[in-house]
């Protein structure tokens, strides 16, 4: 008779400890979910980070050449985008290139904006401008 | 003696309470330790994106600078006669906060917490040219001991 209270003791501990351990695992699930997409995040913005400056640094480079901003853009694997822009996916990613070009009185105005996004989310904008001379 | 064996693992109650409890504690403390990791990781590269934005902000913020020099310097080349007039025709048009030191025309973008320190020269008449880049320095706040 003993023997079986001690029994039945034991089945009942180990059943709250089980309900337990499911309730906290859930809990706990979540925070490492949570670390881990925060963690992803953070490395799609260093990595968009780096590969944005060098888009935008070759764009500068390229800005003097005839049609260089865009020769520049198809080299790096952009590909022309619906909305007059260029995009380039990346497994943690997005690139989307804005060029523009404004005519001044001195000279001309090579523009564009380098953006990075990781899904709907923006991460960062680069605005990149060198302004040209005509020859006088 | 397998009955005296059996008797030495007995697995009473409590045992399991006190293994989820430490199981538990334990992966509790891992899971915040990641999460304050993961959360600093993703604070410091925010924060790198923003200087990086900001300093291309200010690198295209002195082209425009450069572009309006470059205005004042073809439309004073056209009317002007000689180097000399022209230098002090272009010095008596340049906007507040440029200053023109010989033939160098200075500039100072800047966003509060750093600073492009910007220099053309301006090139001799019919030399082909207005202007050219001749110095572009940037300092930021945190070089100057200022808590950005």
């Amino acid at each position: 008779m003993k023997t079986g209270n001690h029994s039945n003791a034991l089945l009942v501990e180990l059943l709250i400890v089980v309900i337990f351990f499911m309730l906290a695992s859930t809990v706990l699930l979540q925070v490492f979910t949570a670390s881990r997409s925060q963690g992803q995040k953070a490395g799609a913005i260093n990595d968009s980070l780096v590969a944005a400056q060098n888009v935008a640094d070759r764009l500068y480079a390229a800005g003097n050449k005839e049609n260089g901003p865009v020769e520049t853009l198809k080299e790096m694997g952009f590909q022309a985008d619906a909305a007059s822009g260029w995009y380039l996916e990346n497994e943690d990613y997005r690139l989307l290139v804005y060029l523009d070009t404004e005519d001044r009185p001195a000279g001309w105005m090579q523009k564009a904006t380098v953006t990075a996004y990781q899904g709907e989310e923006t991460l960062f904008t680069l605005p990149v401008a060198r302004f040209e001379e005509a020859q006088p | 003696m397998s009955e005296k064996k059996r008797s030495n693992i007995s697995f009473g109650p409590g045992a399991s309470s006190l293994i989820l409890i430490f199981v538990v504690l334990s992966m509790s403390v891992l899971g915040m330790l990641s999460l304050m990791n993961s959360r600093n990781d993703i604070r410091l590269s925010q924060r790198s994106a923003s200087v990086v934005e900001a300093v291309y902000a200010l690198n295209a913020r002195a082209e425009e600078s450069r572009a309006e020099v470059s205005r004042i310097l073809a439309e004073e080349g056209k009317a002007a006669g000689s180097d000399a007039d022209y230098l002090s025709a272009v010095a008596a048009r340049l906007p507040e906060g440029k200053q023109m030191n010989g033939r160098i025309i200075e500039w100072l973008e800047t966003d509060g917490l750093r600073k492009l320190d910007c220099a053309v020269e301006v090139l001799p008449l019919g030399s082909g040219g207005y202007a050219r880049w001749t110095r572009y320095d940037l300092t930021s706040a945190t070089e100057e001991g200022v808590q950005p």
